[in-house]
């Protein structure tokens, strides 16, 4: 089994591989201080089972880095080591195809045993956390009820906040560039705004697009 | 609102008041008595005779413009005129409704009088009363006109025009009283659609009280006298002129107060207000004269609070005061014209229409004011964006801080856990030392982490019913080698009992408090209690500790409050001591902070040198039912419908393949599989597209993986698929990468095929 650890903390690096090797001896364990030396090491043994990664990372952050592997094409597995407990934060992790989160306030016990629980394909999320998350979506749909928009305008909005043109954001959802428009005049009289960087921010504050 | 109310109805009370009161005091000598004035067709020159012989010095003192009180004369001459036409005289500012208007005579001496009786048909808004007379020219004419009735004002104009100059005359004042009132109103109004657009209360005090005033005002100008037409409503008009100064002022002052709101000032325009109130009460039943001074006083009076108002508000040094300056400017300067008027001219202004002024001295503060109103808005959103910013900077520095400091207690946490296995007998002690300190940091990291996540509002209520007992034995377990280490005991008493509330804030109130007693307990023990009240559950939790004193209990929760507003200061200067320390009272702010939110009432005694005790009443629940089964692990564990997709798997490996479906099939996933292409195609015929297509890239046959995946992307445009494959090489990630196929590398595991669903 190969993990990867990523972690700009030398000494945390240090203990996790040495919590990971007592839990298992055949673990071959590879390190990176960064997200892009981790990228470089994942792009060279593709066949990684496993990466336990640091949301706040200096340069590239956890969650860029989450959307770079998603690009890569290649399916690696990501846990989340991290001390932050920001659920926004981690619902987006969470989107972007992680399967776990550990804190790093849990002893060695508890992330071994939470390892062993992933790798048995449970997700591994604290439940306190998890209800967190909850809280947050639930908000989410209960905005879009007060706001009488629909999840696929929703989707739209998602994509304005990448920055996505209108035809862009047709060419992604499979619909005509007219519906998208339909859409949006839609989400600016819902959220009372001009322009999209407004509705964007506006969306952003009433709780409607996360993070 | 409710107390504006009740004034501003005893205002318009006291008004009717004096208006009935006048009436029966008021006893004036009439110079004219009506016997001496009368005319009648045949005595027209003894009347002329007896005028001119008694009042001869009189009506040529007073020439072109007769004023007495009770009646006037006016000499008209229009012998120049060669020309016929009409002629309207006018009496304005009468405010009584009879008027007889006698047309004496050519000369003096050719009499051949007519006379005519006004009533209210003949009233002019706002012009007073207007008489058509036609006249011949190249005469010379005496009008002579008689008030019937009591006067009560004291200006009286007249003035005799040609009927087509005063038409244009009275449509101007009429225009300009109408555009000065709409303007007002308008103002009125845009504030009350401002109030809707910012739901700012301050706009709609502006709105509305400026809206009764000027109502209550066009009301009594136009709608009574034309409509009822009673003459009491004269006098009832011109006394409740002062008292609508009154209201527009408070409405004013309210917007005064809503720029700098200020008890002091509050107290003052209502202490103002009630003297004008009753000095206007009482001056009206004792006669003109007084009343006309206390009219004047309160005039003054005003003046000068509004000018004390200003000083007391540029002395504050705050922007609004400019515009309360500006604002109150005009209408002081009206103000004291009314105060010099009463006093110089005792009651008689020529020719001044004072009112024209008032009205556009209101419309001016009205608009100042409003700008100020608008202006303290920009203010108060700037201060409350500043303020926003601030906050959000606070909760990054503190989330930021907490999480630097750490990560080396969390690596200092692993490696002690590592270290274990090292320590010899003696080492033990101190291990376990340390341990007990840095659990202790990591509880307090996240007590501030709860904190500044409650103050960002993150943390939600979920209240559900709770096996309180339950939950108490836990705590007391996870407690008791704490308290055996203190060599105290740590015990609970409690029947069963079911509460509502939300199970993860009640777990950290108790076990802040329980720490707290652990804490200040040095012998004795704690003891945790439940006792059912009516409908609740009183919880307690007791401890032998060393007390605190009744000073300081009232204190006790609001300590971190203190350090809060030290930090606030100076951020840089965090005295990281205070945190080391227990002492830092976060604990005990949580435990508030929670009930709070629970709605569950808090309370503390304490007696020094005995112990202690919390209280919290929480209500009780109905449904005991709702078993709440603690899993072992805090981790939740996945659901059996967890994933809810239609998945198609082509393998050639029959035991791969039953694992992969064995898996998926158990986080509810609908499962499609074959070991060939041709297999698959047999069962998929007449299935939709489905959400997921996993193939082996060597299949073995003549087709591989990314054949297969292409031939099924054209069948189903979107399909969004993964190729499984042990092939390392560069140029399989490459063409995968090409063709949007995400690759899944050998060997299989769970997690792997989690990570892959996890990305749908």
């Amino acid at each position: 089994m190969k993990v990867l650890i990523v972690d700009d903390h030398p000494l945390f690096l240090d203990a996790l591989s040495e919590v990971l090797r007592r839990f298992n001896r055949s673990i071959k364990i590879s390190t990176a201080v960064s997200a892009d030396l981790a990228l470089s090491i994942i792009e060279k043994t593709p066949t990684l089972d496993l990466v336990l990664l640091d949301l706040g990372l200096p340069g590239l952050d956890g969650l860029s880095f989450l959307k770079q592997l998603k690009n890569l094409s290649i399916v690696i597995p990501v846990i989340i080591v991290s001390s932050s407990d920001d659920p926004i934060a981690i619902s987006q992790a969470l989107a972007l195809g992680v399967v776990g989160y550990i804190p790093k306030s849990h002893s060695s016990e508890q992330m071994q045993q939470s390892i062993e629980l992933a790798m048995r394909g449970e997700q591994v999320i604290p439940k306190h956390l998890l209800k967190l998350i909850n809280d947050l979506s639930s908000e989410q749909e209960k905005c879009l009820e007060q706001l009488n928009l629909r999840e696929k305008q929703l989707k739209v909005l998602e994509l304005m906040a990448q920055g996505l043109s209108n035809t862009e954001i047709a060419e992604g959802l499979f619909i005509s560039s007219h519906t998208v428009k339909s859409h949006t005049t839609k989400i600016f009289n819902a959220l009372n705004c001009k322009g999209r960087l407004e509705a964007v921010l506006e969306a952003k504050r009433l709780g409607l697009l996360i993070g | 609102m409710l107390r504006f109310i009740v004034f501003v109805l005893l205002c318009q009370f006291s008004l009717l008041l004096q208006a009935v009161t006048l009436d029966n005091t008021t006893n004036r000598v009439d110079p004219f008595p009506l016997d001496e004035f009368y005319v009648d067709e045949g005595t027209q020159a003894d009347m002329l005779f007896k005028l001119t012989k008694t009042n001869k010095s009189q009506l040529q003192k007073i020439d072109n413009l007769s004023y007495v009180s009770g009646a006037f004369w006016q000499i008209v001459n229009i012998e120049n005129q060669s020309q016929k036409r009409d002629w309207v005289l006018h009496v304005g500012d009468v405010l009584l409704s009879n008027v007889d208007v006698y047309v004496i005579g050519k000369t003096m001496q050719h009499v051949s009088a007519t006379y005519q009786t006004l009533s209210f048909k003949d009233f002019m808004l706002p012009t007073g009363y207007a008489l058509n007379l036609t006249l011949e020219p190249n005469q010379r004419f005496v009008i002579a006109v008689r008030l019937k009735g009591q006067l009560y004002d004291k200006v009286i104009e007249s003035s005799i025009m040609p009927t087509a100059y005063f038409d244009k005359w009275a449509a101007q004042h009429t225009l300009l009283y109408l555009l000065i009132m709409g303007a007002v109103l308008g103002l009125a109004i845009y504030a009350i659609f401002l109030f809707f657009l910012t739901k700012d209360i301050s706009y709609a005090w502006f709105g509305a009280l400026t809206t009764v005033g000027c109502l209550i005002l066009s009301f009594e100008y136009g709608y009574f006298y034309a409509l009822i037409g009673l003459d009491e409503i004269n006098r009832y008009i011109d006394v409740s002129i002062g008292p609508l100064y009154l209201l527009l002022l408070l409405a004013f002052s309210h917007n005064l107060l809503a720029l700098k709101r200020s008890p002091k000032l509050n107290l003052g325009y209502w202490i103002y207000s009630i003297v004008m109130f009753l000095s206007l009460v009482f001056s009206a039943s004792q006669g003109l004269v007084i009343f006309s001074l206390v009219t004047a006083s309160t005039n003054l009076l005003t003046a000068v609070i509004v000018i004390a108002t200003t000083i007391l508000a540029i002395k504050k040094k705050k922007p609004a005061a400019w515009y309360l300056l500006l604002a109150w400017l005009p209408i002081t300067v009206v103000l004291f014209a009314y105060f010099f008027m009463d006093i110089l001219f005792q009651g008689y202004v020529p020719n001044i229409d004072i009112d024209y002024y008032w009205f556009l001295s209101i419309f001016l503060m009205d608009l100042i004011l409003l700008l100020g109103v608008a202006n303290k808005l920009n203010i108060l959103q700037r201060d409350k964006r500043v303020a926003e910013k601030l906050s959000l900077e606070k909760s990054r520095f503190i989330a930021a801080a907490s999480h630097d400091l750490r990560q080396p207690l969390h690596s200092m946490g692993l490696n002690v856990s590592l270290l274990e296995k090292y320590v010899k007998q003696e080492g033990l002690t101190f291990l376990e030392h340390i341990k007990t300190s840095l659990a202790s940091a990591n509880g307090l990291f996240g007590s501030v982490l709860d904190l500044s996540r409650l103050e960002a509002g993150v943390l939600k209520v979920d209240v559900q019913a709770i096996d309180l007992s339950q939950m108490l034995h836990e705590l007391c377990k996870e407690f008791e080698p704490q308290a055996v280490s203190k060599s105290i005991t740590i015990r609970f008493r409690t029947s069963d009992a079911w509460v509502n509330a939300d199970e993860l804030m009640l777990e950290r109130i108790l076990r802040n408090l329980i720490s707290n007693a652990l804490q200040h307990t040095e012998n004795g023990g704690i003891l945790l209690s439940t006792r059912m009240r009516q409908g609740s559950v009183l919880l307690q939790c007791w401890d032998t500790g060393c007390g605190m004193e009744q000073s300081a209990l009232e204190s006790v929760f609001s300590e971190y409050k203190q350090i809060k507003t030290k930090r606030l200061k100076s951020l840089d200067n965090i005295d990281l001591s205070l945190c080391s320390g227990q002492n830092l009272g976060l604990g005990l702010s949580i435990v508030k902070r929670f009930s709070t939110l629970l709605n569950i009432s808090l309370t503390v005694g304490s007696k020094v040198g005995y112990g202690s005790v919390f209280s919290l009443l929480l209500p009780e629940s109905e449904e005991e039912s709702v078993q709440q089964t603690k899993e072992d692990t805090e981790f939740n564990l996945s659901q059996n419908n967890e994933f809810n997709y239609s998945i198609w798997l082509l393998d050639d490996d029959s035991e791969i393949l039953e694992a992969m479906k064995a898996t998926l099939e158990s986080w509810g996933c609908h499962v499609v599989s074959a070991l060939s292409w041709p297999l698959l195609q047999q069962k998929t015929n007449n299935l939709g597209t489905p959400d997921l297509l996993m193939v082996d890239l060597d299949l073995g046959g003549a087709l591989d993986g990314f054949a297969v995946i292409n031939r099924c992307k054209k069948k189903y445009i979107g399909l969004q698929s993964a190729l499984i494959t042990g092939n390392t090489a560069k140029e399989v990630l490459q063409k995968a990468k090409q063709q949007q196929i995400t690759l899944l590398h050998k060997p299989l595991t769970p997690l792997k095929l989690r990570s892959l669903l996890q990305r749908l």
